[in-house]
This record gives C-alpha cells, structure tokens and sequence, in this order.
C-alpha cells in the first residue's frame, strides 16, 4: 500500500477509512477499526461512546505500513472480534488472488453482516507505462524482476484488468459490494458516487 | 599480408562514434518500486536479455561495418604463390607450320611429336592445338577429347609463310588472361632463329606463371641452299636489252657448285654453274634472253635439290609489251619543257615510254585513253571541256604530270586537282624528300638542284607532298582521283626557273615518275607470301575483282569481288589478278627467304625464351612456375562492409521498432 505518487495507496485508504468513520459518527452509528497487514497490527473495538472518533482518527493516523499482506490470519482473528451484525468496510489494494480474497472475507458475510470492498490502486498499477528496460522491486517481498516496455504495455495491463474484473464479478457473486477508487480521483467524488450507488441499489 | 594505402587504416579513428554514442544510451537497468510483482513473469527477463543482445549485435555491426570500410579503404592484400593457385590448367599444342617445316621431315616430326603431348595429357585435361606461321591459329576450341586433337593435329599442313615467335608470344599472353586458367604451352618447331622477334626478347615475353616448355625437330644437318632473290623489269619491251639477276645463297653450307636455269613458261632458256662459297653466296646473271609477247611465268631453279627443295625454285614474271606512249601538252607555244622531257625520256632505253608532245589547245583531238599518262606543262586557265576529259581520263585509271609555272600562278588554281597555288620564295634548294616514293626512287634527292623561282601550292586534304622545297614548301605533291593518280611539280620542267634539267637526278626522275604515272611500278616481278594484291583504290569502285589463285581456284567470295580493297597472297605461285578497273596482271610470290636459313636458336636463348614467364631456376621451368602475385582483398571486404551495412539496417529497424510501441 505504500506505492504512489503525490498520494500514496495507504495514505488514500487512511483519508477513506477516516471519511467513514466520521460519516457512522455523524450518524451515531457505533464504527470500529482493525488495521491489518500480516498479522493485526491495531484494533479499536466498535462504540457509539464519547471520544469514540477521535480514538479512531487517532488509530488511523497512527497506522503504519507492514511488510507484506496475509488475508487469511488477520481475517481469522477480526471474525473473532466481528459478534455484532454490522457494515464491514475492507480497504485493500487486493494483491491476492480473488478466489483467496473472496474466501477469506466471505464469512463476514454470512452472519447477516455487510460487506463492502474498497480495491485501492493507484493509476500507474492499472496503466503501467516503462520508459525503458526496468528492474522492477517488490516493495513486500523485495524480490526483483526485469521487464520490457513491450510486456507492461500489453500483458501486464491485461492481467490488472482481469484481476479487477474477477475480483469485482466474484465479490458481487458473494453478495459484496466491490467499488475501485484510483487514487488520481478526488475522495469526496469517489465517495459521493459509491453513495448514489448504494442509495439506488437500496 | 599488407596494405596498399596504410593511411586509410586511420578512418578506425571512427569506430568510436558510435561506440561513444552507444555508451551514452547504454541499457540501464533501473531499479523501480513497485507493489506487487504478481502480475509479472519470469519469462519477461530472456526478452530483456535479448532485447540487449540485439542492442549489443547492433553496435558490433555499426564497428564492423567502420571498421570494414576503412579496410577496404586501406586495400589490404597478402602475396600468394602463383603455382598454389587452384585455377585450371589450358594445355595449348602449337605446331609451327611454316614454310620452313618443309624441309626433311620436320612436319611429320612436329605431328608425331603433338600426338605424343596429346597421348600424355594428364585425366582432366583441357587442351587447344594451334598452328603457327605469320600467325597463331587456333585449330579447336578448348577439348577435353584426345580424337578431336589429334584431327587437328592430322590436318596440319607446312605452308608458304615466314613463322613470328613473337607473334606466338602474344597470343599465349592474351590466352592467359582471357581465359584465366594456368595456360602450360607446348611449342613444337625447328626453331629457326630467324623467327626470333628484332626487339628481341622483350615481345617474347610471357605471363607470370605461364609453363612453357620447347620441343624442337630441328635436323642435325642444317645446310641449306636457296635461289634468294631475282632482279629483272617487270615489263620488257626489247629482248635484246632484258636482264635477270639472281642471287644463290647459303647458310651453314660448305664451298659448292650449282646448277642455274632460266625457266620461262615452262621452258628452260639458259643454264649457268654458279660457285658457292661457303656459307656465302654468288650471282648469276642472265642477259638477252627471249621473252614472248604478254604475262609470261618466269623461275629460276638451282639444282641439285637440298634439304629444303622448295626454295630452290624462285617465281618471277615477266610481261613483253611495245613501248607505250605518253601524251606532253604545252602552252602557249612553249615547246622547250616538251623537248627537255622527251629527251630525258628516250635517254632512258628501258623505260618503253615514247612521248608525243603537241599544244595544250590540240588536247581535245587527240583520244586521251591511247596514253598512258598525260604531262600538262604549266597549264594556265585550262579549257574545261579539255580539264573535263583530263579528270575523267585519271579516274578511269590514267595518270598525270603537271608542271606549274607563271601561267598557273596567274590562274591561281591547278584545273585538275582544284588546288591553290601563288608565287613562292625565289632561289631555294630541295629540302626533305621520301625516297622510298617509286617516283622518286633515283632521283637523288635533287641533289644541288636550285630553283629560281617557286610556286607556292595549298596542298588539298587528299593531297600527299612526297618532296619538300627547303623551306617547306611543296615541291611534288602526289593525289588520287579515281583509280588514277596526279602528280604535281611546284616548277617547270625546263632550265626557264631551275637549274634541274642540267642535273644527273632530272633523267632519273622523269623515268621514275613516268614509270610510276605508267603503272610499271605496281606490278613488280616477284612479292614475298603475305604481301596484298591492290583489288581496288576506291570503294566507290563497285565492279567485280577476281583473283585466280596458284591452283587455279577462284579466291574471291562474292562480297570480296565486289567490295575487297586488297587480298593477301598467302602462298607461293603465280596469281592472276584482275583489278576492279579492269586491269590484268600476272603477280608472282614466293616464300620468305629469312625461311631458308635454318640455323637453330642457341640453347641458352631457348632456356631465356622458356623461363620468361617463370622465375623458377632453369631446371624447374617445365614442372612449373612459382612466382608470388600480390592479392589484393579490398572487393572481399568492401563485400563484407555491405552485407554489414545490410544486416545492421535489418536490427536497427526492428530495433527502433521496438522503441517505438514502448513510448
């Protein structure tokens, strides 16, 4: 979640879960934080008390980046946390497979919850463009690779929009909301256009 | 290995411009974040290592391709030894076929010989017979057959012809190079040493590489005697005064006694023993003798019969006529030129030309074709029905003498020949003179002769000047019209503006140049094998020529009768020729005398000869020639330069290509 430019994935997804924490308060709903990357890093249990959205904003804005992203442990864990029905909003770049995405957040689902994906990704991930010959670096896992102009003007872009595509028409199979936020979009017109959705689809 | 021009070896110096620029656009790998590697395949990374091999072969031809030019550039070249080349070896078989391969069995010799080389001829073989006299024949093409080279072999015959081994030189030269294969030449002969070339071995040259090797049949016994030459008129016009000289020669030849006749149609006249001194000769002279009117077929024969029979027989011929009248026309009443010429004339009691003379406006009584040449003695302003006649009687094949003097000048123009004329310098001398013209032939160079005055003639561009004034000037001019010939004398012929006619060369030159006008001088009494017969003077001269050969055959094709300006006598005997003006006449030829002597070339001159196209030792000189040629390799690697320029412009594109869908 790291990658980007003027605005970096993570920080995107930090302005997004705050927005959403501020609209449940505004609504005096009871909101909730897990903040995961491997492992759960942060957790604020959900409640409608007073100072409930400062300790989140503050949760949230205490954040830090992981090493790398494992679905299925931190997910295990937040089931265990999840005992009230209620919205669950999970804000990720999804770089997983959608199979393995989708089962893992699936339970949340089951038990009358709601469950919303925000697939994060910042332009250059969906439209790579190399200049030249490039060494490319895993920002997880460091490993490096070479690629060509030829291969990220073709391949890769094909691959990110199948990715998008089925993880998109398999969360809507599982009865979850998918919406992409490009980080070169304004939140607020993002968030508006998610809102009209959901109001219609209500 | 070398280079022909080293200084081009510094446009290497340009192998760094695109190695500069290739550095500066090197292929980087640049190390990039990015968030996940999910999507990407290992597979992707041999492109890149392939996209920079094409990268790398790209700048490798662009330095190949510098480098190549500035090679090419430089003419790199490394000596190579002709004798390891791997071209085809030509084996040429020349026979010497001429006129001295009569004698003994040279021929059958020389044949047995050729059949030898031929049965040798290694598996493979490629292989040309020749025969040589004046020049080499080609008698096959390139064989690889043993039968066709020994038909051509068979069907060598000696002929009449002097053998060049200059001329054999030449050809095997222009053999080697127009074939390009290693041209081994085998010259069987009996390698008389008068067939050597006058310039000496620098015509005897052969191409480095060329394997010659000599196969003489020379006779032990080389002495030879020949009738060598016949001195007698062409024309006789009283056998009371007729007189043959013959001269008898040896070579290699002992103090001996022969035998003389005087042959003439067949018919022996007179026998004479001449003595022969060794390796000498001697003459025999033969007076008075009976000649009947008409061409007669003359020989001197010399017995007994030696080694080479044939040229103890000597082919000459004789023609018996009356004198034959000339036509002297003068003007103006000025009959001394007549008198000084008619009396120069009947000094001479062999010339056979009576002159009449008369006045220049009698001319159009007299019929012109009864002469044999007309004088026209300072004409003036001639008459034009008179001038008419005289042109029409030169092109018909009559001749013309016109002396010029104040009446001329006056004109300004010679009626006949059109040309200019004006008054030349006074008191002058003879300058240069061509003694070798038949008109002037005695005549001295007009040794202390003075004119007093001179006409100063515009020679035209047909015009020839066969004798000069000293300062230049024209003094005899000599021009063609027709089938017939002018002669035209800057002066008079009389003592009026010269001292000429009190000088010994006047009497000499009027015969001569009367002989000459006459014709006399064309036929003469004997030529030598390969002198032309003249068929024609102009191709306008459309009317058949016949030439009737020694064995009795027309030789003339059609075209030839018609259109042959000359043909070459090619072989000894008598021919009849009838010019295309209609003139007969009895030509004798006979063979090369420098033939006769069959003296051997020295063993050391054949040992030059055959190493000239070698610089092997001696020794070696029949096994094979072993030089170094320098092999220049510029149009190998300019080849290579623009398969470079080809194969980079094939990368390049692909390469760009690529280039461009990435931006």
């Amino acid at each position: 979640m790291g990658f980007g430019g003027k605005v970096r994935k993570f920080d995107y997804a930090k302005y997004l879960a705050s927005s959403l924490v501020y609209m449940a308060h505004l609504q005096r709903d009871s909101a909730g934080l897990v903040v995961f990357h491997d492992v759960v890093s942060n957790f604020v249990r959900p409640t409608s008390r007073q100072g409930q959205l400062m300790r989140l904003l503050h949760a949230i804005d205490e954040a830090e980046l992981g090493k790398r992203t494992n679905f299925e442990h931190p997910f295990f864990e937040l089931q265990q946390f999840m005992k009230r029905r209620g919205v669950t909003a999970l804000i990720s770049d999804f770089f997983e497979k959608p199979e393995v995405v989708i089962k893992t957040v699936e339970p949340l689902r089951f038990r009358g919850n709601e469950l919303i994906l925000f697939h994060v990704l910042d332009p250059r991930e969906i439209e790579l463009k190399l200049e030249d010959g490039a060494l490319l670096v895993d920002m997880e896992t460091e490993e490096a690779l070479e690629s060509t102009p030829e291969y990220a003007q073709n391949e890769y872009r094909q691959k990110m929009q199948a990715h998008i595509e089925e993880l998109r028409s398999k969360a809507q199979a599982a009865g979850i909301d998918y919406f992409l936020l490009r980080t070169d979009r304004p939140l607020d017109e993002a968030l508006r256009e998610y809102l009209t959705i959901r109001q219609g689809r209500m | 290995m070398g280079f022909l021009s080293p200084w081009f070896l510094a446009g290497l110096v340009a192998v760094g411009l695109p190695l500069w620029l290739h550095l500066l656009r090197q292929f980087k790998r640049t190390p990039q974040p990015f968030s996940s590697l999910m999507f990407f395949e290992r597979r992707v990374q041999s492109s890149v290592r392939h996209r920079r091999l094409r990268y790398l072969m790209l700048l490798a031809l662009r330095l190949a391709l510098l480098a190549l030019l500035a090679l090419a550039f430089a003419n790199p070249y490394f000596m190579r030894n002709t004798a390891s080349l791997s071209r085809r070896k030509l084996t040429l078989i020349a026979v010497d076929r001429s006129f001295s391969m009569n004698g003994g069995s040279h021929l059958e010799r020389a044949k047995e010989e050729a059949r030898r080389l031929v049965r040798d001829l290694p598996g493979g073989f490629v292989a040309q017979v020749a025969a040589l006299d004046s020049h080499l024949e080609t008698l096959t093409g390139n064989e690889t057959d043993r039968a066709s080279l020994n038909a051509a072999i068979d069907g060598i015959a000696a002929n009449d012809q002097v053998s060049s081994y200059g001329e054999l030189a030449r050809a095997i030269r222009l053999l080697d190079k127009s074939t390009n294969m290693q041209v081994e030449a085998h010259f069987v002969s009996d390698m008389q040493q008068t067939s050597l070339p006058a310039n000496g071995f620098k015509d005897l040259q052969l191409e480095p590489g060329t394997i010659f090797v000599l196969h003489s049949v020379a006779e032990p016994k080389k002495e030879n005697w020949a009738v060598e030459s016949v001195t007698v008129a062409p024309q006789v016009f009283d056998p009371k005064t007729s007189r043959l000289t013959a001269v008898i020669a040896g070579w290699q030849t002992p103090a001996s006694t022969r035998q003389v006749s005087l042959v003439m149609n067949n018919r022996t006249l007179a026998t004479k023993s001449v003595a022969v001194p060794a390796n000498g000769r001697a003459q025999v002279e033969f007076l008075g003798f009976d000649v009947p009117y008409g061409a007669n077929r003359g020989e001197v024969r010399m017995e007994p019969h030696d080694l080479l029979p044939q040229d103890d027989t000597y082919l000459f011929s004789v023609e018996r006529t009356d004198p034959r009248r000339v036509l002297f026309l003068y003007a103006g009443g000025r009959n001394r030129e007549a008198f000084f010429y008619k009396s120069a004339m009947e000094a001479s009691s062999n010339a056979g030309l009576l002159v009449d003379t008369a006045q220049m406006e009698q001319a159009a009584n007299y019929d012109l074709s009864k002469f044999v040449f007309v004088v026209l003695s300072d004409p003036g302003d001639l008459d034009s029905t008179v001038a008419n006649r005289i042109r029409s009687y030169v092109e018909k094949g009559g001749g013309v003498l016109i002396a010029t003097g104040l009446n001329t000048v006056r004109n300004g123009k010679i009626a006949i020949t059109g040309e200019h004329l004006s008054a030349g310098n006074a008191a002058q001398g003879v300058g240069e003179v061509d003694v070798q013209h038949p008109a002037l032939a005695e005549a001295a160079q007009f040794e202390n002769v003075r004119f007093l005055s001179s006409v100063l003639i515009q020679p035209s561009a047909a015009a020839k000047t066969i004798a000069k004034f000293a300062d230049g000037s024209p003094l005899l001019l000599e021009e063609r019209l027709g089938e017939g010939r002018v002669l035209t004398f800057a002066a008079m012929l009389d003592s009026s503006n010269s001292d000429f006619p009190l000088h010994a060369s006047y009497v000499p030159f009027v015969v001569q140049s009367g002989l000459y006008l006459a014709g006399a001088s064309d036929i003469p009494s004997s030529v030598v094998v390969g002198s032309p017969a003249q068929l024609r003077h102009a191709k306008s001269e459309t009317t058949a020529a016949d030439v009737v050969g020694p064995d009795g055959k027309h030789e003339l094709s059609l075209n030839d009768a018609s259109k042959a300006m000359t043909f070459e006598l090619t072989q000894a005997g008598f021919y009849e020729v009838q010019s295309a003006s209609g003139r007969r006449s009895l030509l004798a030829v006979h063979a090369d005398r420098r033939e006769s002597d069959l003296t051997v070339i020295p063993d050391e001159t054949l040992d030059l000869w055959r190493n000239t196209g070698s610089n092997a030792p001696v020794g070696k000189a029949a096994t094979g020639a072993i030089s170094t040629t320098p092999w220049s390799l510029w149009r190998y690697v300019l080849l290579l330069a623009l398969i470079a320029a080809c194969v980079e412009s094939l990368f390049a594109v692909r390469y760009l290509k690529q280039e461009r869908e990435a931006a």
